[in-house]
């Protein structure tokens, strides 16, 4: 018999959905609205083969921010269990899994079955988070997507000393006033951000190999800063689908 | 579990009569009942009033001091204010109260071990009896004394019965555990002692017949920490909703110290004194060093009630806890039990970020149960 399992990662900014129908992974991601239950269902559904219900999913876990306003699941976990098991299938050669989204960056040490061994969160601030970028992208006036190909134009990080996305952003308006080049604002703009994750990341350090996933490595140049900061002592690599880490490891948690 | 249901609505009534308001638990409560008022511990866990009180404290102050200091304001209404200078906050909180309040404050030893700090807190015990003399202008007898020590004794042996059973059953919820320990420091005696017989005969009888218990599968919570203090009960709410079984606190608003009697060898106003002050040197705070007598008792909790894991509520800008969570955590390593340490105030608004710390902590401790 055919094992299929769902996940859902119901995150601040968007919605992640997972099928694993025996091993093979389908994903899909939307922006999320303020009915995550019904964006979550349609996305599910549009993963599934014709013919096949809902109702004949094995398992469907919901897990992320807004997990618990997905009802159709049966189940939720948090992101720190999601994470763990999604890594310990696409790389499980890693220790350490860290997951940089929209307002949350989650570290978590694994162990060998891909389970939790110790994990930190960033505290109640944004900074150092995907909605720093956005914040701050929105006055330089450049789509968050084209961030690190701005910054690659950069002769310079402009210095941004700010620790608050609030504060970061006045200083990033008088930084445009004086006539500083977009690019290196935004360049500076990623080394502010990755001192803030940085700060959630130290409270527990990384174990052996770090895999980096969530929207935000996706940003070529956050990941560049990120390497940085580790030290060439740390073997880090960015998930294929970095986005899906968390709804395939809530998929995969209903296989068990 | 009524009557603490009751007494926590009515819990912010100060009392009528002769009174007197009391920062923790350093203070030896036996001597405010021999000399016929009601004690009142005045810390609160209301959010509303932290703000009013950033007219006088920094806005990142302690919240359970700009909370105490909004719901009293410069005039608590007691006869006497007596305040331990334990942390920074408690230390200056006198200071703030109108010259028209009666404060006492205690100088308590930093250094708990040494017998200089036992011959200082003695004498400072003693300087508390003769405060309270004058203030209600009547002398504490070696006879109200002893009545009073006794009657909070009573209080403490049923403490210690209840934690007893709670090493075979978890029927009593442990929000509903702190709450009985936290109402300890609202409700008369004989109010509260019955009660707690109540819990305690029920227990009973679900041990000899062997039914009516409730299980609770999921892994065993230790709360260590900071105070918590209604209606701020997100926390121990939170590790319950999350599927935790929470068998006990080590809280100074809660069970921590609560079980243990005061010892006289005598019953001489002496003897006495000295069995109250080195009883109430044994608060385990954090305000105190070194680290080995709290720790020793939670290394005993671990062992005693089968502990999983451990959750310390640090109050934002505690450092006193803040700290203490480090030191736990470098003890913690050798006996591989995890901690999770929570750093948080009175408001509501990281409710949601607390839950999934809680959840992901407990879903850590099954990944492990399950090894």
């Amino acid at each position: 018999m055919t094992m299929m399992t769902a996940g859902v990662d119901a995150g601040t900014t968007s919605i992640k959905a997972t099928l694993l129908v025996d091993g093979e992974m389908r994903h899909a991601v939307a922006d999320s609205p303020l009915d995550p239950n019904r964006t979550a269902s349609r996305l599910l559904m549009g993963l599934l083969d014709d013919g096949v219900k809902m109702k004949d999913l094995d398992s469907i876990i919901a897990t992320g921010q807004s997990r618990r306003s997905i009802k159709f699941a049966k189940k939720t976990v948090t992101e720190v269990s999601a994470l763990a098991k999604g890594t310990a299938i696409v790389r499980p050669s890693a220790g350490t899994v860290i997951d940089i989204g929209a307002q949350g960056v989650r570290v978590v040490h694994i162990g060998p079955g891909g389970e939790v061994k110790d994990f930190a969160l960033n505290t109640k601030c944004s900074a150092g988070t995907g909605s720093f970028l956005e914040v701050t992208a929105e006055i330089v006036g450049v789509p968050t997507s084209q961030l690190d190909e701005l910054a690659a134009d950069a002769r310079d990080r402009s210095p941004i000393n700010a620790m608050c996305t609030v504060f970061a952003e006045s200083e990033v308006v008088s930084l445009v006033a004086r006539g500083v080049e977009r690019s290196d604002i935004v360049a500076g703009l990623h080394q502010a951000m990755v001192r803030n994750l940085m700060t959630t990341v130290r409270q527990k350090g990384t174990v052996g190999e770090v895999l980096l996933c969530g929207g935000v490595v996706m940003n070529t140049d956050v990941v560049k800063v990120i390497g940085e900061e580790m030290g060439s002592g740390v073997s880090m690599t960015v998930a294929e689908e970095p986005l899906f880490i968390g709804s395939l490891g809530a998929a995969a948690l209903g296989g068990r | 579990m009524s009557p603490f249901y009751t007494a926590a609505k009515h819990m912010l009534r100060t009392p009528d009569g002769p009174s007197v308001g009391y920062m923790c638990e350093f203070v030896p409560v036996e001597l405010i009942v021999a000399v016929g008022a009601t004690p009142y511990r005045m810390c609160t866990g209301l959010q509303e009033t932290t703000f009013s009180a950033e007219e006088y404290l920094p806005q990142t102050f302690c919240p359970l001091i700009k909370s105490t200091m909004g719901a009293y304001g410069e005039k608590p209404p007691f006869d006497l204010v007596v305040i331990p200078a334990t942390c920074d906050g408690r230390k200056h909180l006198g200071e703030l109260y109108s010259d028209d309040v009666n404060v006492h404050m205690m100088d308590v030893p930093i250094t708990g071990e040494t017998v200089h700090a036992r011959m200082l807190w003695m004498k400072e015990v003693q300087r508390l009896r003769k405060a309270l003399q004058s203030t209600f202008d009547k002398k504490i007898t070696a006879k109200g004394l002893k009545r009073a020590i006794l009657e909070e004794n009573g209080r403490r042996e049923l403490m210690a019965q209840l934690l007893e059973q709670r090493k075979g059953d978890l029927t009593l919820s442990g929000s509903d555990l702190m709450l009985v320990a936290l109402m300890s420091r609202y409700m008369d005696v004989d109010r509260w002692s019955k009660a707690v017989n109540v819990l305690i005969a029920s227990g009973s009888k679900r041990k000899t017949r062997k039914e009516g218990r409730t299980d609770r599968s999921g892994p065993r919570i230790l709360l260590t920490g900071a105070p918590v203090i209604l209606p701020n009960w997100k926390i121990p709410l939170l590790i319950e909703e999350s599927g935790g079984a929470l068998v006990l606190d080590s809280l100074c608003s809660g069970t921590r110290t609560m079980w243990q009697t005061a010892e006289p060898s005598g019953w001489s106003i002496q003897e006495m004194m000295i069995a109250m002050a080195d009883r109430q040197m044994m608060s385990l705070c954090p305000c105190q060093i070194p680290f080995d007598a709290a720790w020793a008792r939670i290394r005993t909790v671990i062992e005693d009630f089968q502990i999983d894991g451990i959750i310390h509520h640090v109050l934002q800008s505690c450092h006193p806890f803040g700290v203490e969570a480090t030191l736990m955590r470098r003890r913690m390593e050798e006996l591989d039990v995890p901690l999770l340490s929570l750093e948080t105030d009175y408001s509501q608004e990281d409710v949601e970020q607390l839950r999934t710390r809680i959840e992901a902590f407990i879903e850590m401790l099954e990944g492990r149960s399950n090894r």
